[in-house]
């Protein structure tokens, strides 16, 4: 196993590499000038030009990027363009937010997709299956906007019973960040929901005809036995993968749930960043986000292997 | 020294302390439904706003009425402009015009400390000042710092501040985030974090940045003093969420997470006024929309394609349909009408089809034109009506929507056949004048030759006197009218939204709130 992570752990590299070469270039080819976002639209080419040159942003291409990544190397991301702040601060401020809010999406998810999409399975062409399979397209076809701000209207606005928006450190007051980061859990959460119980019903269906199942009912096992020990470790693969990649996407993208309720989250940071042409706030976020997906794609991997043992061979 | 030219410019200085004196009298706080009469301290104060800063330190924003929110809350001037754009006394309590215009005489203020315990005294002063004319700091306000030329130290209380030649944008200087006091201890001890966490005179004391969202808490010891004898400021603490969204900041307020929001969507202000919570506050503020042609190539190099353009556009259907009820035509550099540059009796470009259609047709231009605006509204909006009217004269139009920072470059670079923009007005109508009709203005995109307006908004620049500024600005208009370089479309108003809990509210010149005396009913 140790050998296995080695080696998966070096497989990271060149690909981090040709990450950092895409991020950096695509960022620094985008049209616009970050002069503009840090002295204002009202300043004059002169200043711009000058800062231009303070800042490196003249030098040609491949000089600059061989600074950036010696400066990663020795973990300065260098200065938001925009503020001023270090981006290492934004990034610890912000990989807290956006982690805590995918954990408890994907746990919300999880907690309802795979056992609403195991009764499915086990019911199928029931009216509780058509019901489940209906509420789940439906969750997944919403977009997160719209259902943000329906809960809004009526867990803050009707009810009052949740904040609207705001972030809290889950370090610094548990509580307060709990109730804080429901909505957008339950935003998230109920959207990936959906694409869980799919994937789970259809999983389970699958493995439910197989030949193990059949021999374990006919060896007398109980229903309950024969589902949760064979037929749902079976179908948990694919629904590992999905919910991986979910996790994945979450990190990286959530950046719509972020805003709508001021999350200071890494997918915001990118979105800000690349409007303003914040380059080393997007190089450093986007770096973050994908060494984050390696390492859970790392985590999945190692999952499989948990699961099924002949994954290793 | 000629003391006759001087008592002029001394009795200016009177004239706006007695101004000042006067909106104090007539308090310049906003009549607000609900407007309580006895303040109650404590509380925290919520607002929700659309932009953020650049940074915290007043010498590195970027966007004077974005920035201004923020420092409000814990810098000050020697002079204070108010939201009438009348100067008041703030760290200083009072100045006088010296040397012919070229210098000012502050008379500080005693007993004030900055944040860190350190004293305000003249010292204070001259470090600041120093500190922007520093040719090697690389601040953002380098424009301004062109006009200083040194500070002499009276004595522990007064400060002369000299500058290169006479202008009337001295005391505006003065009066802006340039002028903020701050503490020369933190300064130096703080470095680049100092943009981070700043320490000046203000009522708040900023406590937190963390990515969105601002705190600040109570200076115990600020040197305002309330109705009730006690120190100000009333409030306890104040949040600042940045939210670009205008959907959900209005639904922060709805749902009493805040107190305030900015730049609410005329669709918006139906919700605020059947809300028995809620209260619409006008700021004062709009957003002028205008279209500039590039008349450095063709096709609107031609002065009858540009004039055909700008009396096709029908300003009312315009404001019909893009902000009913609140919107207006807007016909010149307009500015806010309490502002003493305003104008009423300029005309401007009239919605005229057969005179349209006749210099479309002396044009000779057969065609395509194709308009740039940045993804946004209701630019967008502005544009597909725009090009509905440009058809019924027979122009044929295309509309290129670009992001904003692609908007820019190629704006920059003349690369474009004409563009809907838009623009604030600032606290001095010097800002707009220059920026747009000075032949080194940033946004005299128009690839035109400026010396004629240049000269006037320059001599404008140098003149103290309102009355002789207001006429030099009346022929630049003029000027600019009969060139059809720029054809000015509508004014929206900015309003904000308020909860009526929140008493007491005063906007500066700027239309940014003050925080000092501002209070909530429990």
């Amino acid at each position: 196993m140790i050998r296995y992570i080695a080696s998966r752990l070096m497989q990271m590299l060149p690909v981090l590499f040709l990450v950092s070469v895409a991020v950096f270039s695509m960022t620094l080819l985008l049209p616009g000038d970050p002069t503009l976002s840090m002295l204002g639209e009202n300043a004059s080419l002169a200043d711009r030009v000058a800062l231009r040159e303070r800042l490196g942003l003249d030098l040609p291409l491949p000089v600059q990027y061989l600074r950036w990544a010696q400066n990663v190397v020795e973990g300065d991301f260098g200065r938001s363009l925009r503020n001023g702040e270090p981006v290492s601060e934004m990034l610890l401020q912000r990989v807290p937010a956006t982690t805590q809010l995918a954990i408890m999406a994907i746990i919300l998810a999880i907690l309802i997709g795979v056992p609403c999409g195991i009764i499915a399975a086990l019911n199928r062409n029931s009216f509780g299956d058509v019901a489940a399979t209906s509420v789940g397209m439906f969750a997944m076809a919403m977009p997160s906007f719209w259902l943000a701000m329906l809960l809004v209207m009526m867990f803050s606005i009707h009810l009052r019973w949740l904040p609207p928006s705001g972030y809290v450190p889950f370090l610094r007051d548990p509580m307060d960040s709990l109730r804080l980061m429901l909505l957008p859990a339950v935003t998230l959460g109920t959207i990936l929901a959906g694409l869980i119980l799919r994937q789970t019903r259809t999983s389970m269906l699958s493995v439910l005809s197989a030949d193990y199942v059949r021999t374990a009912r006919a060896k007398g096992m109980s229903e309950r036995r024969t589902i949760l020990r064979h037929a749902l470790r079976n179908a948990l693969i694919p629904i590992v993968t999905v919910v991986g990649l979910q996790m994945g996407a979450l990190l990286g993208g959530a950046a719509i749930t972020e805003s709508i309720f001021s999350i200071p989250g890494l997918g915001q940071m990118v979105v800000d960043g690349i409007f303003n042409r914040d380059f080393p706030a997007v190089q450093g976020a986007i770096l973050v986000i994908v060494t984050s997906i390696l390492f859970l794609n790392l985590v999945i991997d190692i999952a499989y292997s948990w699961i099924d043992k002949r994954v290793l061979r | 020294m000629n003391n006759t030219a001087l008592k002029p410019l001394r009795s200016v200085g009177r004239r706006l302390l007695a101004v000042s004196a006067m909106a104090g009298l007539m308090g310049a706080t906003l009549a607000l439904p609900g407007k309580a009469d006895t303040p109650e301290r404590g509380g925290t104060l919520g607002l929700s706003v659309q932009l953020t800063t650049a940074s915290l330190d007043p010498l590195y924003g970027n966007a004077a009425g974005a920035d201004r929110t923020f420092l409000n809350l814990y810098a000050e001037q020697l002079v204070f402009q108010n939201g009438k754009y009348d100067f008041e006394p703030g760290l200083a309590e009072s100045w006088e015009f010296q040397n012919d215009g070229k210098s000012l005489l502050f008379r500080l203020r005693q007993g004030v400390k900055f944040q860190d315990g350190t004293p305000f005294n003249a010292a204070a002063v001259k470090f600041n000042f120093e500190r922007l004319m520093n040719p090697s700091i690389e601040h953002r306000k380098r424009a301004s710092a062109e006009l200083f030329e040194s500070v002499d130290i009276i004595d522990d209380y007064t400060v002369r501040v000299n500058f290169k030649v006479r202008s009337a944008l001295s005391l505006v200087r003065i009066a802006s985030a340039e002028g903020s006091i701050c503490s020369p201890k933190a300064i130096a001890e703080l470095g680049e974090d100092f943009g981070r966490r700043p320490v000046c005179t203000g009522p708040f004391k900023m406590t937190s940045w963390s990515g969105n969202q601002f705190i600040a808490k109570r200076n115990p010891d600020y040197w305002q003093k309330g109705t009730d004898g006690k120190p100000l400021p009333y409030l306890d603490e104040v949040q600042i969420t940045v939210q670009p969204n205008s959907a959900v900041r209005l639904v922060e307020l709805r749902s009493g997470n805040v107190q305030f929001i900015d730049y609410l969507l005329p669709k918006d202000f139906d919700q605020i006024t059947k809300n028995a919570d809620l209260a619409l506050l006008d700021t004062g503020k709009g957003m002028l929309e205008y279209i500039a042609f590039n008349v450095s190539k063709p096709p609107f190099n031609n002065r009858d394609l540009r004039e055909a353009a700008s009396l096709a556009i029908n300003r009312e259907a315009l404001v019909k349909v893009v902000a009913p009820t609140v919107g207006s035509v807007l016909r010149y550099v307009e500015s806010p009408e309490e502002m003493w540059v305003y104008d009423p009796s300029v005309v401007g470009h009239s919605y005229n089809l057969e005179r349209a259609r006749e210099a479309f047709r002396k044009s000779g231009f057969n065609g395509e034109v194709s308009l740039m605006v940045i993804q946004r509204d209701p630019d967008i909006q502005i544009a597909q009506l725009v090009q509905g009217m440009f058809a019924s004269i027979g122009l044929k139009m295309k509309i290129e929507v670009v992001e904003r920072q692609g908007f820019l470059d190629k704006m920059n670079s003349l690369r474009h056949d004409f563009l809907i923009a838009r623009m604030e007005h600032n606290v001095d109508p010097d800002n707009l004048y220059s920026q747009f009709f000075d032949k080194s203005g940033v946004f005299n995109v128009t690839g035109v030759d400026r010396t004629e307006t240049t000269r006037l908004v320059q001599q404008a620049r140098g003149e103290l006197d309102r009355e002789i500024r207001r006429s030099l600005y009346r022929q630049v208009t003029d000027s600019v009218l009969k060139d059809y370089i720029y054809s000015w479309l509508i004014r929206i108003p900015y309003q904000a939204a308020v909860s009526k809990r929140l008493q007491n509210i005063s906007l500066d010149a700027n239309k940014s709130l003050t925080y000092d005396k501002l209070w909530l009913k429990k």
